[in-house]
Formats: structure tokens, sequence, C-alpha cells
């Protein structure tokens, strides 16, 4: 049989965005195409990114203003080395790169979002002025799923457990666990022309496919004019600039510009009263900087896919219809700034849609659009790095997933048929399949 | 059952926790390491001790200290960081207890040099050497030697090669340079300086990712400590880090406050940290710092042992903490300020070498080069208005007088060098 064996993508010149590096410092890698300028900020971003925030008054000015309450000390502590965060694998364990959002079902079946006491998140951490919010621990149930070669998947479900309330009690609270993301392509997937994301949307089914994401439109409460929501587990964070200020002031309680009030709630008068780091604590050359190193950051290289078995492993993605939603292809706006990222042809194996994903994996929490049932298309690139990048790394929204194979077979809603084409598969069909996504 | 229903039976679920997580005794640690480094301990630490939780507070060690020494409003338990200056205050303050838990198997010294406080209200954790980092691959397909000593990267092969932080503006670099200087003596440690300097670009930001400006191929040697390079260096063997025949470690710390709430536990945090279990975090490679208990490196023949394998003159502590504003200005004023001038003028001195000068030309060079040669700076007393100005701050009058009074010296000297190896460059062209 004469089997043609073909590079995934064409050559790589050496001024592309892309790293050939597949070792654990890989997602560090910046791009080699950057001026002495870029060099600066992106490494003052890259400084501020991997800081341990301080606790104000400090002889540090630059970086305190942690809190009044928070979910992690600093951004490097949710994303390790850049890669995905992680669950903990017992109730005895601390969370140390999730986090919970928070909703209120009230008396009448309303579900209220931010939760009015507690906010968007229950932080677990607190200056200790303050009281933290609350613990959580996880717990699971376990069983098996099997194949139809027989093969027993071992599989785990996630329980959210809120204890040590500190403010109001935790009755008729809805939870969504989330670990950190990956940090891959962040500034290309900001790039990516709304046309080309809306091109792939089919919120009524029209093809028939079984398959019908949906943007998620976002409205800009300044400017009231709406964006896509491509960022975050539920889409529902339109620019890059604005993931990153909403990570520093719901995750380390770091105001900015955009979040000039710290993150209590009325409720919360500790909290409120609790010293500031300055106003805003994260200055706009900082947020500046810490964009640039999001934007700067190479792109691992995907591997050649140059033998029969990962030939194999394609066609069963393909077959699959992985590639619905995993879509292969965009092409970043020529107007892009900063130019490393204009017109470049992107791989991220995401439509940066909303779609249902079932029962299984839905947190039952409407989220900006979004309803408890649907998730953003998780990008795939790079993903077979993610255990080389930190051994501890989990899939999925929660982290529920230990392995590629667990979090395939959570998938449902739309994805179901794609999900009952991998059960089906032999165990020869499906191991090239997994050895191909970890060449992506 | 309904998504909604199964999680409000979490929620359920959750208010009938294991008691050992509600009654989770808390310590405090203030600390200066990263990220990485906490995360591993912290993780370690935890799943020995799932009922002790471990809350952080990261100040740089001036602001620890300014911190504790005016309130512990953060009830800090413990203190941790590489910071040898911080602990010795602290301690002078009487605001550090004496950890008593077995210390078999801990040296007290790492050659002549002591590494833990005497009285037992800190001791040493781990231990960073200051080195070279170099681009292996590249040097040895070049059939360049690799350095051996800090004097080696004054050759001529390494002009515009080598990575020098400067101490004004990277923290641990004052260290660096006077290291040398207390091992060399002041004034052949300084030329030293100035000769390795006239080889190097100078950086003054960025300390933990000097080690890239080797991997993106922009030197070929960057003078930096030890865990910087192992922790970005990979398994491809292209790099290597090397600690100089003569080099100096600097020790980090673990002590126990005296308002510590939590003593006990303290100490057993201390204990784990110290322990083999505890020590071997350290071979993690997001850490990867050298151990101080030796029994690690026994089982890790790979590794140099410091305690053994490297040569290191008593590097005096009190000395140096007490001058590295001294040392910085003095750098910034001699080096920094005049590194045009340094580069010009040895590369000139080296160039003139690999001519054929006659007999009266070589004596010239060589007299111009002894005068290059020259440190015209007295070593002032640690004690005295200028060492302690400078250490108050790079602005202060005093120290700024000194700044200019030494530039202008040390300007002149090169400048005159500078013209004389010109004019010997001439005569030489011209004769030839």
């Amino acid at each position: 049989m004469l089997i043609l064996l073909m590079p995934q993508s064409t050559s790589w010149a050496d001024d592309s965005p892309y790293t050939e590096n597949r070792h654990r410092l890989a997602l560090k890698q910046s791009m080699k195409t950057m001026t002495a300028d870029q060099f600066a900020e992106f490494s003052q971003g890259r400084r501020l990114f991997e800081q341990m925030w301080v606790i104000a008054p400090s002889l540090d000015d630059d970086i305190d203003g942690l809190g009044p309450l928070y979910n992690s000390i600093s951004c490097l502590q949710c994303h390790p080395a850049n890669g995905r965060g992680h669950a903990p694998d017992k109730p005895e364990q601390k969370l140390d790169a999730m986090l919970v959002r928070l909703s209120q079902l009230d008396k009448k079946g309303n579900i209220i979002t931010p939760h009015p006491v507690y906010g968007e998140q229950l932080q677990d951490k607190a200056v200790p002025s303050v009281k933290a919010e609350g613990h959580v621990s996880m717990a699971y149930r376990y069983f098996n799923v099997t194949l139809k070669d027989g093969t027993a998947v071992p599989m785990r479900e996630p329980k959210v457990m809120l204890s040590q309330a500190a403010y109001t009690d935790f009755s008729d609270v809805l939870t969504s666990a989330r670990i950190g993301p990956a940090l891959i392509g962040m500034g290309f997937i900001n790039a990516i022309p709304a046309e080309q994301i809306i091109a792939n949307a089919d919120p009524d089914d029209l093809n028939g496919d079984g398959i019908s994401g949906r943007v998620n439109w976002i409205k800009d409460s300044m400017t009231g004019l709406t964006h896509i929501g491509r960022f975050g587990y539920k889409a529902n964070v339109a620019s890059l600039k604005a993931q990153v200020v909403n990570a520093f002031h719901g995750d380390l309680g770091i105001t900015s510009s955009i979040h000039p009030k710290e993150n209590c709630t009325l409720v919360q008068s500790d909290c409120l009263k609790a010293l500031s780091g300055g106003e805003p604590e994260l200055r706009e050359a900082q947020l500046n900087a810490v964009t640039v190193y999001m934007q700067l950051l190479a792109i691992p290289k995907p591997l050649s896919i140059d033998n029969e078995q990962l030939l194999l492993g394609q066609q069963m993605f393909n077959k699959s219809n992985c590639l619905a939603c995993h879509h292969a292809k965009f092409t970043t706006s020529k107007e892009t700034k900063p130019q490393q990222l204009a017109s470049t042809t992107i791989s991220p194996y995401s439509d940066f849609l909303l779609h249902d994903m079932g029962e299984g994996l839905a947190d039952g929490r409407p989220d900006q659009g979004a309803t408890g049932r649907e998730w953003r298309t998780t990008p795939l690139w790079a993903i077979g790095l993610s255990k080389i990048v930190n051994s501890h790394a989990n899939y999925l929204h929660d982290g529920r997933a230990r392995t590629l194979l667990e979090a395939i077979l959570w998938h449902g809603g739309e994805a179901q048929a794609s999900q009952q084409a991998v059960i089906n598969m032999s165990s020869e069909q499906r191991e090239a399949l997994l050895n191909y996504l970890q060449r992506l | 059952m309904g998504v909604k229903m199964l999680r409000k039976l979490y929620v359920l679920i959750g208010l009938c926790l294991p008691a050992s997580h509600v009654d989770a005794d808390i310590l405090n640690i203030m600390t200066s390491y990263p990220q990485p480094v906490v995360s591993a301990f912290q993780q370690a630490f935890e799943e020995t001790y799932p009922d002790v939780e471990l809350t952080f507070f990261w100040r740089r060690p001036d602001d620890a200290l300014n911190t504790l020494l005016q309130n512990n409003a953060e009830d800090v338990d413990v203190i941790w960081m590489p910071s040898v200056t911080t602990f010795k205050s602290l301690a002078d303050h009487q605001l550090l207890q004496a950890i008593n838990i077995d210390l078999t198997g801990l040296p007290q010294a790492i050659g002549h040099m002591p590494i833990s406080d005497p009285h037992h209200r800190y001791l040493a954790f781990e231990i960073a050497g200051y080195g070279i980092f170099i681009d292996k691959q590249s040097l040895e397909k070049e059939k360049r030697s690799i350095p051996q000593t800090w004097t080696d990267l004054t050759a001529p092969a390494w002009q515009g090669e080598i990575a020098l932080p400067v101490p004004s503006k990277v923290g641990f670099a004052p260290m660096l340079i006077d290291q040398l200087i207390q091992a060399e003596g002041w004034e052949k440690g300084w030329i030293t300086w100035q000769k390795i300097a006239a080889n190097s670009k100078l950086i003054s930001q960025n300390a933990p990712f000097m080690t890239e400006r080797v991997q993106t191929g922009e030197v070929r040697a960057v003078l930096v400590m030890d865990f910087f390079a192992f922790t970005s260096m990979q398994q491809t063997g292209n790099y290597q880090f090397i600690y100089p025949k003569q080099t100096a470690f600097n020790p980090a710390h673990i002590g126990i406050t005296i308002n510590s709430k939590h003593t006990e536990l303290a100490a057993k945090f201390v204990e784990f940290m110290l322990s083999e279990q505890g020590q071997a975090v350290l071979l993690a490679p997001d850490v990867k710092r050298l151990p101080v208990r030796e029994a690690l490196y026994d089982a890790n023949h790979m590794m140099v042992n410091p305690f053994k394998q490297i040569s290191t003159q008593a590097y005096d502590y009190q000395l140096g903490s007490a001058r590295r504003g001294y040392i910085s200005m003095i750098f910034d004023a001699a080096i920094s300020d005049i590194h045009p001038f340094l580069v010009k003028a040895w590369t000139l001195v080296n160039d003139l070498k690999q001519q054929k000068l006659n007999d009266a030309a070589a004596k010239q060079l060589v007299l111009i080069q002894q005068q290059l040669e020259l440190w015209p700076i007295t070593q002032a007393d640690n004690t005295s208005e200028m060492v302690k100005a400078c250490e108050t701050s790079q602005q202060n009058t005093l120290c700024m007088q000194e700044h200019h009074r030494i530039r202008v010296l040390l300007e002149t000297q090169y400048q005159q060098a500078i013209q004389q190896l010109e004019t010997l460059r001439f005569e030489s062209e011209t004769h030839s």
C-alpha cells in the first residue's frame, strides 16, 4: 500500500510565530521577531504575570494591592508554566489552580448572577483583616465507561463542596468550577476577524448535522456595543485585555482602570475597609505589558503527521466530525497590531462558538448569554504538551478528566455523535486518534 | 436527578465536611521565593500534613524586614527567603526564636563559610552559587575552551560575548561582584571586573531571564546564579552552567518568628523543609536549587556537591552586605558609566598584541597596559561615612560626589590610555 506522508502544515519560516520546543517551558517561549521595545515590554509583562502580589501597604508599591479577597497570589499559580491548571484529586486537597463561579437561585427559581453576597466567584483567600469567603473542596463519583471493544475507561464526576461560609450560608448557590486554561495564542484569538467566527455559526442547525454553534454576543457596558465573546469557558469575554483585567480583579483582587473598585460586595464591610494598593493597583502601563506578554508568546509548532498510525488518527478525527467544532483554520486580520499577529493562518482547533455539550458537562449556571449546558469549544492546539508542561494538568473546564479519552467521553449534546464514534472505534483507531491529538 | 438538584445536594454535602478540613491549622509564611518554588513546597508539605493549611505572604526581603520591624500585622509564623541580611537583622532585633529540631546531617558551613546562625535562630535551607552559563554547543563547535575561572572571561576571544549584570540594577549582582573582590583582593578584583566588563554587554534588568540571552544566541555566556540556569536548561545538552574554581554561595534561610502563635506547627514545617523529603523538592525541574542536606548529593551523583567539590574562600557576609551600595556605586562609576572606553581600550590592547611591534612599541604597550591595570580607588572602611552613605541611597550627596570623583578619575585614565594606544597603532601601521 502506498501511503502518502504529508506534513500537517506548510513549511515554517524562521520568523513564524511558532516555537519548535516541546519541553516543559514550551508555552513560555517568546516569538523570535520582537523588536527591542517589544522585548522590554514583553519582559515586564512576564515579570508581572509571574509576580506574587503583595498585600498593601508595601515598600514595593508597584506590586501591592493583593485582595482584599482573592483566589491566587499570582497569575502563574492558576496557569503553571502558562499551561492548564488542575483540580484537587481528593476533598482534603486544596484548590490551587482553579476557582468556583457562583450564582444564586432565588425562591422563585430565578438565577441571580453574580451572587449578591459573594459576587462572581468564591474567593477562598483574604488579606489578614478580612474574612475569606469560604472553603471549597472537590469530591468525585467514580465509574467506568465501557467502550465497544470492551475497554473500561475510568471516569470521575466532580462534586463542588462549599463550607465555612463567611458572609451568608451557601444554600441555593449554583456553582461552576473552572481550572486555569492554557495560555496559547491569546493574541491570535483576539485577532480573528469577527466574520470568520460568525461564518461557522449555525444556531438553528440549518445544515442538519446536529451541531448548532452560536456566537455569544457580549455587550460592552461602557460603549453599548456588542462584540463576539471569544475568551473564557463560556465565551463570555470579548477581548484579551478584558480577559486580563477580569482575571486580575476576580482572581487576585487587583484593580485596574476597567475595574477600579475592589472586588467586595456591599455586604462585605471588612473587605470594603481594607487598604488599597493604589488607584488603580494595576497601572495602565502594567496592563499593557501583561497584554503584550500574552500576545507575543510563541505558539508551539504542530508536529508532522508522518506515519500510517498518525494518518489513521487524522482520518478518525475527521470522520468523527470533531472538526465541525474544533475548527482547524483561521486567518487573522491584516490590520492587527502588533504586526507579528497580522495576516497569519492559525490552527487553534476551536470555532470559539457556544455548543450544548449535554447534561453530563452542564453546570446549570447561565453565564452572560451562555446557558448552563453550553460551553465554548476548547482550542486543542498544543494539547499534547499539557502533561509535559505540567504533570498535574487536567482537561475540561473543571479538570475532571485526567486523560484525553476521558475528556472525549464526557462530550454529549451536540457532540454526542462524535463521542459515540470514538466509543465504537477499534483500539487501534482510538490509539491512533489519541496520538494524533498529541501532535496538534 | 436534575443538575440543579445535584448541585444543591453537593452544597449540603459540603456542610458535612470531614472535621480535619474545617479545623485545619493555618500557618502563615512570609517568603520572597517565586511561585513555582512556593507551589512545589506547598504541595509537598500539604500532602504530608493535610490538616495544615499554608498561607503565603509574598514580600521582597527589604519589604519583609520593614513589615516585620514595624508591626507583625500579618501574624507571620515562618520567614523563608534567600536574604542573609534580612535574617541577621531580624535576629539582631530579637524577632526570631531558636529552632529546636534535630540538625543531624545538616552542615553548618560550606568551606570556611558558616551558613546557619550559630544560635539556630535561622537555618540554611538551600544554597545558590554564582557561575557562568554558557552555550556549550557553539563553543565546542568552534573548539573554544570552556571557562573554568572568572579570569578566563578576560580573554580577547570573549569580546562582546558575555552578559554581565549591573549590581545597582540586578539584585543578585552585588554579591557576584564582591565575592571576586574578596577572593582576589581589592585592586586585582576590580581590574578583573573591568576586563570582563570590556568583553561584556551590561545588563540592567530582568535577572530571571538573563539565561535567555544565551539561549537566543545574543551572547555565549552570562554571569548568573545557578538556579536561574538550572531552571531554564532543557535536556538538549546545548548549555552548561559552570561553577568557577573559586566562587561564592549564598544560603537561603528559614526561621520562626518570636511572636508566632503556632510555634510547634512552625517547627514541624521547618523540620519538613530540612528533611530529606523536603530537600528532595529542591531538585524538582521548576525549583532546581542546591540542598543543604548532604544525603541528597550522595543519592544524586550527577549533581555538583558544593560542600565537597567547590573551592570557596570564606565570603564575609557582614562585609558584603554592609557595602552592597558602595560596591554598586563603584561599579557604576568605574565600569557602567565609562563602558565604551573600557571596550575601546582593551580592544586596542588586544589588537596591538596581535601585531608585530618593534621593541620600543612593545615596551610602550606593556606600560600602557600597566597603566590600565592600576586601580586608583582606595577601599573605604566598612564603618566609614562613605559606605554608610551609599548603603542609604545611591542618591545620597556624599555617595554621588564619590561616584562623580571616581568616574572622572577612571574616565581620564582610560581616555589617556586610548590616546596613547591609538598613537601606538598609528605608528605601528605607518612603520609596517
